[in-house]
């Protein structure tokens, strides 16, 4: 690692202060970030380090209306294990942060580090190969390389994929989150943490140099919601998911009166499926409904060179976070 | 390049205070082998990706090639080496010994720390709790079988159960 | 004084010993017996010193520069920026260390460090030392090196294509850098004969060792002019022999390497390593201790894993299924340089004929250099890619014939004592026995081909495979007449008995064995010896921990040395209390009369009258083994005192839809001639049962090509933990072991190998499984989910429900093999040469 000023702050404003400061970046568990660092991926001058703030940015809360507040640093482990969130609505959430990575993650990597990670792309991420994304070469080598775990749907110059599996259960539920920038406080929906428009060059989130994510809010859900969260994966820990759904679903008297899909680990941003949850719509739950709603979920995908695999386990993926959402 | 800062800070390592002067950027990994002589806790990569580093920290086990050095300092660190007390044997590193859930020793460290902190939280875990506790522990020597059976008995034992390995599992099955 | 009287026992003369090495299992004290390991205690206490665990004062940190290309001439290098770094304090490059090395005296084609030619990203270039590893890094990125690229060879096809350029200067022709054609018997008559005959085309791809710890090195040249190496290496004496080589005018007694314990070797650390080399040059240059520990980045460049291995393999059966004839091609991807290449390719044909009889029997095997990190020995060397083509043709042809898979295995059973087709000699057979045990407990009769669904709808199917592998292999990698293992022991007056073997400790318990097997001829506790190991100014040689030699090798080499010693300490304690020598038992740390146990004395009393009388006591045993039957050229690799012996059953779960499967439960039996130790061997078989699982279902060291200047380089896929996927614990099956003990004469206490044999099976028996699952065929390992997938898919399309290489014939590529040798069978007359060979002049031994 490259030598850097460490900065321990003791405020909320302290910390904000300085992650204004140029060259800077601001760690909380630091997992993706020291890794990043070790291979000379980011060499800031500055580390302003979130942790002995954890005492303010840790930790769930439920509002009296039910809606859940989850702070930045809040543990994986800590949320998978948290009594306020054991309801059926909030399983997707659950299960996402209980099949991340390793135990040894779990226990130290944060949701806001978790969300805010960068992207597993092995070209990126390797000082030896000059790509676009990574501001080193003209052209994005995924694309005609090696790219069996890369984007089969909303790329466009670039086929990394966004690889926070917390992301889409949060986005199905509606999510939103707040940060501090300077003095300014701001809630956003989550969705608008992700780019638009996910070319090369462009940061996995929006977040302004110094802005700092201190919370995740999941407003309140309606009576019958569950939500479920499924993935496929080459190996059953050690892994990040090669294809994620997350499903939200209402359920009332058998029937779907409202639902969510959200696709992971298949596009640079997390990519909710509005179109394919409307067909679940005044329908009840059935397989043959879900392998048409996993069809229209991939609908559009254009797979890569050597990718196309991913179609098949996404779609079965979609199923099977369907199945989990509505089984009783 | 600027000549960096050694920071002085003390730690407390398997209880007792470690003053180390070291630069900000160095690893809890890092500072534990190399600062302190405390080379029990092994690395596998370096990247958080095997596990092999793992030490507890407050009681939690950690990668502690992910940790950041400054971000132990005033918590409670704990390695492979405070395991033993006096000269004898944890139960947990007692049963692996006898086992041979240790081959060539290089991941045990870590094993050991994971089970170590999975035991304290529970005293009796199922296999399937032992195997999660240990899903971020890779081994490449043992298949992992001899390792679990050994968690479980040191489990029993520490529970005050005499228990001992099954003849299956050291003659084979009949 | 070391009593060494080579008339007290030898080991063919060792069943005169009152106690005997073929004793019943209930008569012995330490053999069998689940006893902890010796140095158990210190490797869970965190204590055991691997190689980056030792530090020195005024300790250097070394970094190699590697290439970032796949293939170029080096026009230049500046290391001028480096050297002005502060902290920088000694910089080698290839002109420093001209003599070139490599672990077989036919391919000497490696530097430590490139002097004019990279063959790999990754190939070393310059090594800097610097007080602090990170300024070491960072100088290394301050030297500026001028390439000029040369075109790629990428693989097989292209190494076969491809003569110009060529990787190296040597070897057959063009890019082949080995090509065997060895005929044994009348494949025309053999294929005549057949009632049924199958030709298929399989591919192994390569993978790697990835033992846990990255390989580390340490070198001190003290003020007496010697050099000092501690290293994670499997091989102290040939390292020390590479030493000498390449660090040349330095006397090779003035080079000790002290392999530390290893992290994990399984083959990976059996080479002489550019690192180590260049570390023990630095430490000459500069004056102090020098220390490299390889990032795990660089552990992939080590490599020296798994060849990706091309086969097509034609197999003729008569109507009960007996084969008549076997003709098997293999075509290795080596990488760029020799390694154990040459051993490696013959080793894709020599094991085939161990396990079934094969009457006529033709291979040809070639190897191609590649700018890829070099191919070695894996666990298993060579044989379990022939042995996955091999199980899985077998199974074809079972399932052609409408014959039970496990019953056309032991129809086809090789003999024991039995001279194959290729002069390897079987002794002890366990593999019926094994094949028994894992049907009767897999319930095979009655589950197989039943499809029964699971509750989550995916479909069971139980697969079978056999294999064999070696007790250490027949010959040295370098020609020599002397023995392949020595032991020494001491005995003091304390009654400790300290062993010193070259042997090293990578995990297998090669310590333990050395104990166990003198503990038990000497009556001690095992765990009250003093082991010291793999030091080469203070243990006699042993060759290596590689293919599985140790316990055969070593372990009678102790047992000389033990027996020896034991009828020392019997004359000095027959003299003292007056009772023959013969009458003695050892046991229980005691010597005392059989017909009056009461009258003895301690092991340490028994030590002390033995030293009144014959001064201070020392021993020596080594052991060399037996002469090969095959003297044809290439009839080197294959030979072995014993074979062991595997069969197992998987099952498997297979989802129709996606072809993703996981496997519950694994039946293995392991044929070993006689556990030494229970439960070690059996820590072997679930290690192997482990890595074999992660062959067939997700191990793959494959690499990205991307174009460069308009050529391309190869870079590995995935140089980490997280990308070269291997299984977790949550992916290990239940394993249901069998040890199987069919004593072998050759082995200490009638023990053969454990630990390699039972790896082979698990790819193959993974593929059939899948097979019975969902009646689709994957003929290449890795059997990724994909893979199944795609076979399902081509079934749905209602094409050949199989993944796999082509059949036809551009899936293997052109070679001119040339002419065959000719070795008629032993049941032709043979002799085991080849009728026309030319004469080979005989090679003296140095």
């Amino acid at each position: 690692m490259k030598p850097f000023t460490y900065v321990v702050p003791h405020s909320l404003a302290e910390a904000a202060e300085a992650a204004a400061q140029p060259d800077t970046i601001v760690k909380g568990a630091g997992i993706d970030l020291v890794d990043r660092m070790k291979e000379r991926l980011v060499t800031p001058a500055q580390i302003v380090n979130l942790l002995p703030l954890a005492k303010d940015l840790a930790g769930v809360s439920v509002a009296g209306n039910g809606e859940v507040t989850i702070g930045a640093a809040t543990t994986l482990t800590q949320l998978e294990q948290n009594a306020a969130l054991a309801n059926p609505a909030l399983a997707g959430l659950r299960t996402a942060a209980a099949v991340t990575a390793t135990p040894q993650v779990r226990t130290r990597g944060t949701v806001a580090g978790n969300i805010l990670q960068f992207t597993r792309c092995w070209y990126v991420r390797s000082e030896a190969h000059k790509c676009l994304h990574g501001g080193r070469g003209p052209t994005c080598l995924a694309m005609t390389g090696d790219n069996r775990y890369h984007a089969v749907l909303g790329w466009q110059d670039c086929v990394r994929v966004h690889p926070s599996n917390l992301a889409p259960p949060l986005l199905a539920l509606g999510a939103e989150f707040t940060t501090v920038l300077g003095d300014k406080q701001q809630r956003r929906p989550l969705a608008e943490l992700f780019p638009k428009d996910p070319r090369a060059g462009v940061p996995e989130h929006t977040l302004q140099p110094g802005e700092i994510v201190i919370a995740v809010h999941v407003p309140p859900q309606p009576q019958g919601t569950r939500s479920s969260y499924a993935e496929s994966r080459e190996r059953e820990s050690s892994d990040w998911a090669t294809t994620a759904c997350a499903a939200r679903v209402v359920l009332d008297g058998g029937v779907i009166t409202a639902a969510d899909l959200v696709l992971g680990a298949v596009s640079p941003i997390p990519r909710p499926r509005p179109d394919a949850a409307k067909a679940l719509l005044g329908k009840q739950p059935d397989d043959g409904l879900f392998r048409k709603v996993a069809d229209l979920a991939y609908q559009g995908a254009a797979p890569l060179s050597h990718n196309a695999y991913k179609l098949t386990v996404g779609k079965a993926t979609v199923r099977e976070a369907l199945h989990l959402a509505t089984q009783a | 390049m600027s000549e960096p800062n050694k920071v002085l800070e003390t730690f407390s390592v398997n209880g007792e205070p470690h003053e180390v002067a070291f630069l900000p950027h160095k690893t809890l990994l890092e500072v534990l082998r190399e600062e302190m002589g405390l080379t029990g806790t092994k690395h596998g990569c370096e990247l958080g990706e095997c596990g092999t580093c793992t030490v507890q920290i407050d009681g939690t086990p950690v990668l502690s090639c992910l940790v950041l050095a400054v971000d132990a300092v005033g918590k409670d660190v704990r390695t492979v080496e405070g395991m033993a007390c006096g000269s004898g044997l944890h139960p947990l590193q007692d049963v692996f010994a006898d086992l041979g859930a240790a081959q060539c020793g290089y991941c045990t460290p870590g094993v050991l720390m994971a089970a170590d902190a999975l035991l304290r939280d529970n005293n009796s875990p199922t296999r399937e709790e032992i195997k999660q506790c240990l899903a971020g522990n890779l081994c490449r020597c043992t298949g992992y079988l001899k390792i679990f059976e050994a968690v479980e008995i040191a489990a029993a034992r520490m529970r005050g159960e005499d228990a001992q390995p099954s003849e299956e599992s050291i003659y084979g099955a009949r | 004084m070391v009593l060494d009287d080579p008339a007290v026992t030898t080991p063919q003369a060792r069943t005169d010993a009152p106690w005997r090495h073929d004793a019943k299992k209930e008569d012995l004290n330490v053999i069998g017996k689940p006893i902890r390991k010796v140095d158990a205690r210190s490797k869970v206490a965190g204590l055991t010193r691997f190689a980056d665990d030792l530090s020195m004062p005024r300790m250097l940190h070394m970094k190699l520069l590697r290439s970032t290309v796949a293939h170029a001439e080096i026009v230049s290098i500046d290391t001028s920026k480096a050297a002005a770094l502060k902290g920088v304090k000694g910089i080698l490059t290839g002109k420093d260390l001209p003599i070139p090395f490599g672990i077989l005296p036919v391919s000497q084609d490696e530097h430590a460090l490139c002097p004019d030619k990279v063959r790999f990203v990754g190939d070393p270039v310059v090594a800097i030392a610097a007080t602090e590893e990170e300024i070491a890094w960072e100088a290394c990125r301050l030297v500026e090196v001028e390439y000029r690229e040369l075109r790629t060879i990428g693989g097989i096809h292209e190494g076969a294509a491809n003569d110009e350029p060529r990787l190296h200067d040597y070897g057959v022709r063009g890019n082949i850098h080995r090509l065997e054609n060895l005929e044994f018997g009348d494949l025309q008559d053999g294929f005549a004969k057949a009632a049924h005959v199958r030709e298929d085309t399989f591919f192994f791809e390569g993978n790697t060792h990835l033992p846990m710890e990255q390989h580390a090195s340490l070198a001190h040249f003290d003020k007496d002019g010697k050099l000092t190496i501690w290293s994670s290496t499997q091989t102290p004496h040939y390292l020390h022999r590479a030493l000498a080589r390449t660090l040349h005018p330095l006397p090779a007694h003035h080079i000790r390497v002290i392999a530390c314990p290893n992290g994990g070797g399984f083959g990976g650390k059996s080479d002489p390593f550019n690192h180590e080399i260049a570390a023990a040059k630095m430490a000459m240059l500069t004056g102090r201790p020098v220390k490299i520990a390889l990032t795990r980045e660089e552990v992939f460049w080590c490599h020296r894993g798994r060849h990706p291995v091309l086969m097509r393999s034609k197999i003729g059966v008569n109507k009960t299924g007996r084969i008549t004839a076997l003709d098997f091609h293999s075509y290795l991807d080596g990488g760029a340089y020799g390694s154990y290449g040459t051993a490696s390719t013959f080793y894709t044909g020599a094991l085939q004929t161990v396990t079934y009889a094969v009457d006529n029997y033709h291979f040809r095997g070639a190897r191609f250099f590649t700018n890829k990190a070099p191919c070695g020995p894996k666990r298993g060397h060579g044989t379990p890619q022939p042995r996955f083509a091999l199980e899985v043709q077998l199974d074809k042809i079972a399932c052609d014939l409408g014959i039970d898979p496990a019953q056309i295995r032991l129809d086809n059973l090789a003999p024991r004592d039995s001279l194959t087709a290729n002069f390897l000699r079987i002794g002890s057979m366990g593999l019926g026995q094994c094949i028994e045990k894992v049907v009767a407990g897999s319930g095979w009769k009655e589950r197989r081909g039943k499809q029964e669904r699971t509750k989550d709808g995916r479909i069971r199917g139980l697969g079978l495979a056999c294999s064999s592998y070696l007790s250490g292999a027949g010959l040295p990698i370098y020609w020599n007449g002397l023995p392949h293992s020595g032991v020494q022991l001491q005995l003091d007056r304390s009654g400790l008995v300290t062993v010193f073997c070259g042997s090293t400790d990578i995990g297998q318990g090669s310590d333990s064995v050395l104990t166990w097997i003198v503990g038990e001829v000497l009556g001690v506790d095992p765990l009250g010896m003093r082991v010291v190991t793999s030091d080469t100014d203070l243990t006699p040689v042993d060759l290596g921990s590689y293919s599985s030699r140790v316990t055969v090798m070593t372990g009678n080499a102790a047992m000389q040395a033990a027996e020896r010693a034991r009828d020392i300490v019997a004359k000095g304690v027959a003299d003292k209390l007056g009772v023959p020598a013969s009458r003695l038992v050892f046991a229980d740390s005691r010597v005392y009369d059989a017909e009056d146990p009461k009258k003895g004395m301690t092991f340490a009393e028994a030590v002390v009258c033995a030293e009144a009388k014959f001064g201070t006591i020392g021993t020596v045993g080594s052991y060399t083994p037996p002469k090969s039957a095959a003297k044809f050229r290439g009839g080197g690799v294959g030979p072995s005192p014993s074979y062991s012996y595997s069969a197992t059953v998987v099952e498997v779960e297979v989802d129709p839809d996606t072809g993703i499967y996981r496997v519950p439960k694994v039946w293995m039996a392991h044929d070993i001639g006689r556990a030494l130790n229970a439960a070690i061997a059996m820590g072997q078989i679930e290690g192997s049962v482990y890595m074999g699982l992660g062959e067939a279902m997700m191990e793959e060291m494959v690499y990205r090509d991307r174009t460069h200047k308009g050529n391309r380089i190869f870079v590995h896929k995935i140089p980490s933990m997280l990308e070269y996927k291997s299984p977790s614990a949550l992916e290990m099956p239940e394993v249901v072991s069998y040890v199987v003990e069919d004593y072998d004469k050759n082995g200490p206490f009638g023990a053969k190998e454990v630990g390699q044999g039972p790896l082979l099976p698990m790819m193959p028996a993974v593929a059939n499984a899948i097979y019975d699952a969902v009646g689709v065929r994957v003929d290449e390992i890795p059997v990724s989910f994909e893979k199944v997938f795609a076979a399902l898919q081509a079934k749905k399309e209602g094409k050949e429900a199989r993944f796999g290489p082509s059949n036809g014939p551009d899936g293997v590529p052109e070679v001119d093999f040339g002419d065959s040798l000719k070795i008629k069978t032993p049941w032709q007359g043979g002799d085991g040469t080849a009728w026309n060979e030319p004469k080979r002049e005989k090679k003296a031994a140095k």
